[in-house]
């Protein structure tokens, strides 16, 4: 698969746990070709999803929120 | 959703976390065998990863890989891990396979190993075996394993619960305890009869290429049910 080249291409192939649409990606610090802080937001639902140490937190919101209630 | 109850589980795992990963060292052979026949080309994921026992692997011999797991703290145990051994073909991913946050036909192979049947609701588990199917390349394999309800260990409890239909709960379902390292935590489990699991993998439109019984612990009764499958 030639666009998963370094750790950074690999956020191509994640979308949105809830509405499966493409994520953006807002960098705030990165080592090497590694994302270590930022975050992804979903184009469609604009759910924001934080990347921090080097790893996505991808669960769904709407289930936080289910958990709390 | 909510009887899938999300976030319990992962409160479940994360306080077993480092129990389970001293418990859990010994990769299974099944999972090795899989691995091996994949190509070096390979991108795959590991959907409930662990403590990495078979993602490690999976990195060493295939291109790159994606690890999702429930529990954070089983994640920053796989990452420990990962920059001991200095391997940085894999991106591990908070996230739960219910709610699967990877695109679809991404993947060329995938495992998904001993957490079906910790998910609670019939409807919730196909749900999870159709996001594998979702991610899968046309050509992709997966392999999917779970415990068997008729195992020595669980045999009785569940011959007692049918004869005499106990409870109201999914016949299948148990809450086993975590009892090691003085903790008493208990995890739920959907334990499986080989034709439930068979059916369920059909149900989310897999196509089995081999199932077997496999007998790990157990020593009469098989104790494990490795499925491959394709789309």
């Amino acid at each position: 698969m030639e666009r998963i080249k370094t750790k950074k291409d690999i956020l191509e192939i994640l979308c949105c746990p809830t509405c499966k649409s493409d994520l953006e990606i807002e960098i705030k610090k990165e080592e090497k070709d590694e994302i270590i802080t930022g975050i992804l937001i979903c184009k469609k639902c604009k759910n924001n999803y934080k990347i921090e140490y080097g790893i996505p937190n991808l669960l769904p919101k709407k289930e936080k929120n289910d958990f709390n209630q | 959703m909510n009887s899938y109850n999300l976030l319990k589980s992962e409160k479940t795992w994360n306080a077993i976390a480092k129990s389970f990963d001293i418990t859990r060292k010994k990769p299974w052979n099944q999972c090795i065998d899989f691995i091996n026949d994949l190509s070096k080309e390979d991108i795959v994921a590991d959907f409930a990863c662990g403590n990495g026992r078979h993602l490690i692997p999976a990195a060493k011999h295939c291109k790159y890989v994606i690890g999702l797991d429930i529990s954070g703290k089983l994640i920053e145990i796989v990452q420990k891990k990962l920059n001991n051994e200095k391997i940085r073909n894999v991106t591990l991913i908070h996230s739960d396979i219910v709610n699967n946050p990877t695109e679809s036909e991404s993947v060329d192979a995938a495992m998904y190993i001993a957490a079906l049947h910790n998910i609670q609701g019939r409807i919730n588990r196909i749900n999870s075996l159709k996001e594998i199917r979702r991610t899968l390349k046309n050509d992709g394999v997966a392999l999917i394993s779970v415990w068997s309800r008729w195992q020595d260990k669980y045999r009785m409890h569940f011959l007692k619960k049918w004869f005499f239909q106990i409870g109201n709960s999914e016949f299948g379902d148990i809450d086993i305890l975590w009892r090691q390292h003085g903790l008493n935590i208990p995890r739920f489990y959907h334990l499986y009869s080989k034709k439930e699991f068979q059916k369920d993998l059909k149900d989310a439109n897999l196509k089995i290429i081999e199932i077997n019984n496999t007998k790990l612990i157990s020593k009469k009764h098989p104790d494990n049910y490795f499925a491959i499958v394709k789309k």
